[in-house]
C-alpha cells in the first residue's frame, strides 16, 4: 500500500462526483450540512472519507462541530480556489469558446469568398490562393483537434451522468445536436420556400434569419457544453490530455487568421477593383467585411493562444 | 495566520494533538489523501482524527498556503506540503524540541 492508498473499497472512476450512489444516506445528508463553497471544494473527497469511516457517536459529533465551524469560520474559495484542474478546465473552455467564435467568423469569410470573382482571383494569383489554402488547412486541423480533445471529455461526462442518473448534463450535451438539427431543418425549409430563387427583402430576411439561428445555435451549444464541462467531475487526465490539442487549435487559429489578413492584403494589391468592391456579406463593403472578419478572428485567436499556453503552464507546473 | 486559525479544532487539546501540526507532519513523508493521513497520524501521533476535524484543518492549511491539493483519483484528493508548510513544520518541531529538552533537564535536576 502506498502513502496515498486508502482502504480496500475502490470506487469506479465513473463515480466521481459527490457521495457514491451506494453510499449510506447519512453521508449525503452530512455533506449537505456544510456551506456551499466548502462542498464544492471538499464535498467529494470528504464524502469518500466519510464512506470509509465507521459510523459512531464520536464521528457524528466531530462532523457536526466541523459543519458549524465551517459556517462560523468559512475558509474562502476566494483565495486559493479554484484548483489547478479547475483552472485548466477553464482555460480549455476558453479555447473552445474562442474556436466557436473563430468558426462563425470563418463561415462568414467562406460565405463572402464563395462567389465567382474571388474564386477566379484565387485561381489566378498564388498570393491570394495560397492564403486561402492556409485558411482551409487551419480550419480542418483545428476541427480535428477539437474533436480529438472534446469527444472523450463529452463521452466521459455522459458516462458519469448516466451512471449517476443525472439528467442535467445529458440534457446540456443534447443541445448541440438538437441545435444543429433545428438549423439544418430551417435551411431545408428556406431552400424549399425560396426555390426558385427570389430577390428583394424576402431574400435578406431569410438570410438574416438563417444566420441568426446559426449564431443562436452556436451560442446555445457553446454555453450548454461549457456548463456541462464545468459541472462534471470526470477523470482529470482527460483535461490534461486535451492540453496539446488545445495548443494546436490555438496555433491553427492564429495561422488561419494571419492567412485571412494576408488574403485581403494580397487581394488589395493584386485585384484592387475586386477588393474595394461591394461583395461583402449581403452586398456590403468588401474591405469592411474582410476587416471585421479579420478582427473577430484575431480577437478569438488571441484569447485562444493565451488560454492554451496558460493551460500548458498549469500542466507543466 | 496558521496559529490564528489552527487552534479552533475541537479535538486539539495539546500541542502534540494539534491537527494542523499532525497533518503537516504526516505530509512530510510525501503526498497523502485524507484516509491515509488519518491512518498515518493514528500510527505515529496516537490520535485518530475525526473526518470533520481533519477537513477543518485541511481547509485552513490549504487557505494558509501550507499545503496544496493534487489531482484527485477515485474521489480521493492527495495533498502535499508547500515550501511554506515545510518551513513552518521545521520551526514548530525545533520549538517542540527545545521544550522537550528543557523539561527533561528540569525534571532531571529537580529534587525528588
Amino acid at each position: 500500500m502506498t502513502a496515498i492508498d486508502g482502504p480496500g473499497r475502490q470506487p469506479s472512476p465513473d463515480r466521481a462526483a459527490g457521495p457514491a450512489r451506494d453510499a449510506p444516506r447519512w453521508v449525503a445528508l452530512v455533506v449537505q450540512l456544510f456551506p456551499g463553497g466548502w462542498r464544492v471544494r471538499f464535498g467529494t473527497e470528504f464524502a469518500a472519507l466519510l464512506e470509509a469511516t465507521p459510523l459512531s457517536p464520536r464521528v457524528v459529533f466531530d462532523v457536526l462541530v466541523a459543519a458549524v465551524d465551517a459556517h462560523v469560520h468559512p475558509t474562502g474559495p476566494r483565495r486559493r480556489w479554484p484548483l489547478m484542474i479547475e483552472r485548466l478546465r477553464l482555460f480549455q473552455l476558453t479555447v473552445f469558446v474562442s474556436w466557436v467564435v473563430f468558426v462563425v467568423a470563418g463561415l462568414a469569410f467562406q460565405r463572402m469568398t464563395e462567389g465567382a470573382p474571388f474564386n477566379a482571383v484565387a485561381a489566378d494569383q498564388p498570393a491570394v490562393g495560397g492564403p486561402y489554402l492556409a485558411i482551409v488547412g487551419g480550419a480542418v486541423v483545428s476541427l480535428i483537434m477539437v474533436v480529438l480533445a472534446g469527444v472523450p471529455i463529452a463521452l466521459a461526462i455522459a458516462r458519469v451522468a448516466s451512471a449517476q442518473r443525472q439528467w442535467r448534463p445529458l440534457g446540456l450535451l443534447a443541445v448541440p445536436p438538437v441545435a444543429l438539427a433545428v438549423w439544418i431543418g430551417l435551411t431545408l425549409v428556406l431552400i424549399a420556400v425560396g426555390s426558385p430563387p427570389v430577390d428583394g427583402p424576402w431574400r435578406t430576411v431569410a438570410f438574416l434569419t438563417w444566420v441568426g439561428v446559426f449564431v443562436l445555435a452556436a451560442v446555445a451549444s457553446t454555453v450548454a457544453v461549457g456548463a456541462a464541462a464545468l459541472d462534471a467531475d470526470i477523470d482529470d487526465g482527460l483535461y490534461r490530455r486535451a492540453t496539446t490539442p488545445a495548443v494546436v487549435v490555438a496555433a491553427a487559429m492564429a495561422i488561419a487568421t494571419v492567412a485571412v489578413a494576408a488574403w485581403g492584403i494580397a487581394l488589395a494589391i493584386g485585384s484592387p477593383a475586386i477588393f474595394w468592391g461591394s461583395d461583402g456579406i449581403l452586398g456590403s463593403s468588401t474591405p469592411l467585411t474582410w476587416l471585421a472578419i479579420t478582427i473577430a478572428m484575431a480577437g478569438a485567436s488571441a484569447f485562444a493562444v493565451r488560454a492554451a499556453f496558460r493551460a500548458r503552464a498549469e500542466v507543466a507546473s | 495566520m496558521y496559529r490564528a486559525t489552527m487552534h479552533r479544532d475541537t479535538t486539539a487539546r495539546s500541542s502534540n494533538r494539534d491537527p494542523g501540526l499532525l497533518i503537516l507532519a504526516s505530509l512530510a513523508a510525501g503526498p497523502r489523501h485524507g484516509y491515509a493521513m488519518v491512518e498515518d497520524i493514528a500510527r505515529f501521533g496516537g490520535a485518530r482524527l475525526g473526518p470533520g476535524t481533519l477537513y477543518g484543518a485541511l481547509a485552513r492549511l490549504d487557505e494558509a498556503g501550507l499545503i496544496e491539493a493534487l489531482d484527485a483519483t477515485d474521489r480521493r484528493r492527495p495533498y502535499r506540503l508547500t515550501d511554506a508548510g515545510r518551513e513552518l513544520l521545521s520551526g514548530e518541531i525545533d520549538a517542540l524540541e527545545r521544550v522537550v529538552l528543557t523539561v527533561r533537564d528540569r525534571l532531571a535536576d529537580a529534587p525528588s
